[in-house]
């Protein structure tokens, strides 16, 4: 997995961050990004939103080192005649409101540790109930950005966590 | 549940884009705050905008309703919004500092009168409810994080602390990267380290509790933890400019029942709230209602059945739908989520410090998030929590219990004390 280029307005441009959110592809944890901002929050919209394509929680269990580790991934799909979008952007939706930063992703799909602990049964561990309850607090939308500088509308908010 | 079906409801914009902007234009800047650095200290005048450089970018606003006390004694960082009937508590011998882009939320309680003294640094989270008290600091000092949370890949970027609704730091250490869950306390005397986060309900009284998972209290830290705190930091650095501008545009419009700031492209428009139906600016009044609420009652009953410190701000998450308020305690906090709407039924009881937040709950795998919903003649308890839950028509939530994530039937009962989540009882709180 690889880490995420982050826009943080106009500065950031010059600016590349390792990230909370991991894309999906497989390229080396040295990976860096290109420095391009995301688009603007003011970027002409047009076509069909991005949709979810599948959303899953996975438990990874090391027995050797006796820990486990959750992982939620979720990528999403444009619709058809969508397929040459230049970039995919997300934004994160919390319990207490919209952040206004843009992120940009590294392929269609965000990735996200939202428990671990300590043992080789993260279903019977309280910790990993609060952990997940918690990391429900967040929600993404991801739209896809393209060469002419617009953007698709924002897809429906995907609760972390959730599955589909 | 006779929960009116608000899906449908008339927004009612009324400052909005260029018309706000241009309203802004010829208005006058505050004077510079008495800095230090890049601080202010909210004394007469440096209220309800405490800015260092007459820019509402980096202003900090504090909701007129907050307390102040010691103000000279107490220096706030800059981008910090501090939200309705918090209070700020120093003494010269107990003072108060607080670091850029904290924020410090409805009901927040920060008191240093009973130690030496409350340093609060830069990107903290303090929820609706919580406090912090005595001889203590948050997010200041920092250590290297828990193998397992370096070997789980966990970026912390800034460095960031959340405390949770009505979580309570007192005369405690909690360091950068770490967090408080709801209703949980760090007592006097511990340090919570980097890399943990206390469980919910618990109350961590040693320092081994503080940071070992395996004795129950903390869990670790993980990314899903760091990109909320992240979230929520932007959202109160944009309410912090938005309400500095709104107090710019009209004084008036950031006191009692009145419009939310809006000009966010998440929330782009300013609502009144509506009694009754009737949409209503009530800046005299002594609770704090604000943007796109849709109460039942009139003015005149809602007034009569309701206590003081109240906060119902619809700031983010719009609209909230409110039934006929059967009584309503002092200290009682709604808020929720932009895309979330919350509803709330006719003859509910409130407790005193009860806390409603919307957001979504995921039911059924594909289908659209469940809003959060109370029915009728329920009861909360005093200092109780709901969140992204749906509460059955007469359920009974007791004082101090937390119900998260939970889909509860009518009539259902949970004891006080009692914390559930994702419909499974977690445990009791222990303080």
């Amino acid at each position: 997995m690889t880490s995420l280029g982050l826009s943080r307005g106009p500065a950031a441009a010059v600016l590349t961050l390792a990230a909370g959110l991991i894309g999906c592809s497989s390229g080396s944890e040295d990976e860096v990004q290109a420095p391009l901002a995301a688009a603007p929050s003011s970027a002409t919209v047009a076509g069909p939103a991005p949709v979810l394509a599948s959303a899953t929680t996975i438990d990874d269990v090391d027995a050797a080192a006796g820990t486990w580790s959750t992982t939620w991934e979720a990528c999403f799909e444009p619709l058809p005649g969508e397929e040459d979008l230049e970039r995919w952007e997300v934004r994160t939706l919390t319990s207490e409101g919209t952040s206004p930063q843009i992120e940009r992703l590294d392929d269609e799909c965000i990735a996200l540790q939202i428990a671990q602990g300590i043992g080789t049964e993260p279903e019977g561990d309280p910790a990993r109930l609060a952990a997940l309850s918690d990391a429900a607090r967040l929600a993404y939308q991801v739209r896809g950005a393209r060469a002419d500088r617009s953007v698709t509308p924002w897809s429906e908010p995907v609760v972390v966590g959730s599955a589909g | 549940m006779g929960v009116p079906d608000g899906r449908i409801l008339m927004r009612r914009a009324l400052l909005t884009g260029s018309a706000a902007t241009a309203l802004v234009v010829g208005t006058l800047a505050p004077a510079p705050a008495e800095a230090d650095e890049r601080r202010c200290s909210p004394t007469r005048g440096n209220v309800p905008v405490c800015s260092t450089d007459g820019s509402a970018a980096t202003a900090t606003f504090l909701d007129p309703t907050a307390t102040v006390r010691g103000a000279r004694h107490i220096t706030l960082g800059e981008q910090m919004y501090v939200g309705p009937f918090a209070e700020l508590l120093a003494t010269e011998h107990a003072p108060i500092t607080i670091g850029q882009a904290s924020n410090a939320q409805d009901n927040v309680t920060v008191d240093a009168r009973g130690g030496e003294g409350i340093e609060v640094g830069d990107d903290v989270i303090l929820a609706h409810g919580s406090s912090v008290l005595g001889t203590a600091s948050v997010g200041v000092r920092s250590r290297p994080l828990p193998q397992a949370v370096v070997d789980a890949g966990v970026d912390t970027e800034g460095g960031s602390v959340f405390l949770s609704f009505g979580a309570q730091v007192d005369g405690a250490t909690v360091e950068v990267d770490s967090g408080v869950s709801a209703l949980a306390r760090v007592a006097p005397g511990v340090t919570l380290p980097s890399g943990y986060l206390v469980l919910p309900g618990k109350n961590v009284t040693t320092q081994a509790e503080a940071q070992d998972p395996a004795l129950g209290k903390v869990r670790y830290i993980t990314q899903a933890d760091i990109a909320f705190n992240e979230a929520v930091l932007h959202v109160n650095e944009s309410l912090a400019r938005e309400y500095t501008e709104l107090h710019r545009v009209d004084p008036s419009a950031v006191h009692g029942a009145n419009i939310d700031p809006g000009h966010t492209e998440f929330n782009p428009d300013a609502d009144l709230p509506s009694f009754a139906g009737e949409e209503q600016a009530r800046p005299d009044f002594r609770n704090r209602v604000i943007g796109d609420v849709d109460l039942a009652d009139t003015f005149a009953r809602f007034a009569q059945r309701t206590g003081e410190r109240i906060a119902i701000r619809a700031d983010e998450g719009e609209p909230f739908v409110i039934g006929h308020v059967d009584e309503m305690g002092d200290g009682v906090v709604f808020h929720a989520l932009e895309h979330t709407d919350l509803h709330v039924g006719d003859d509910v009881r409130y407790g005193a410090g009860a806390i409603v937040h919307g957001g979504g709950r995921v039911v059924v795998e594909g289908q659209p998030d469940e809003q959060t919903v109370v029915g009728d003649d329920v009861r909360l308890g005093d200092g109780s929590v709901v969140f992204r839950s749906t509460i059955g028509d007469g359920a009974r939530i007791g004082d101090r219990s937390a119900v998260v994530g939970t889909d509860l039937p009518a009539g259902a009962l949970v004891p006080p004390g009692t914390i559930v989540l994702n419909g499974e009882v977690f445990g009791v709180v222990e303080w």
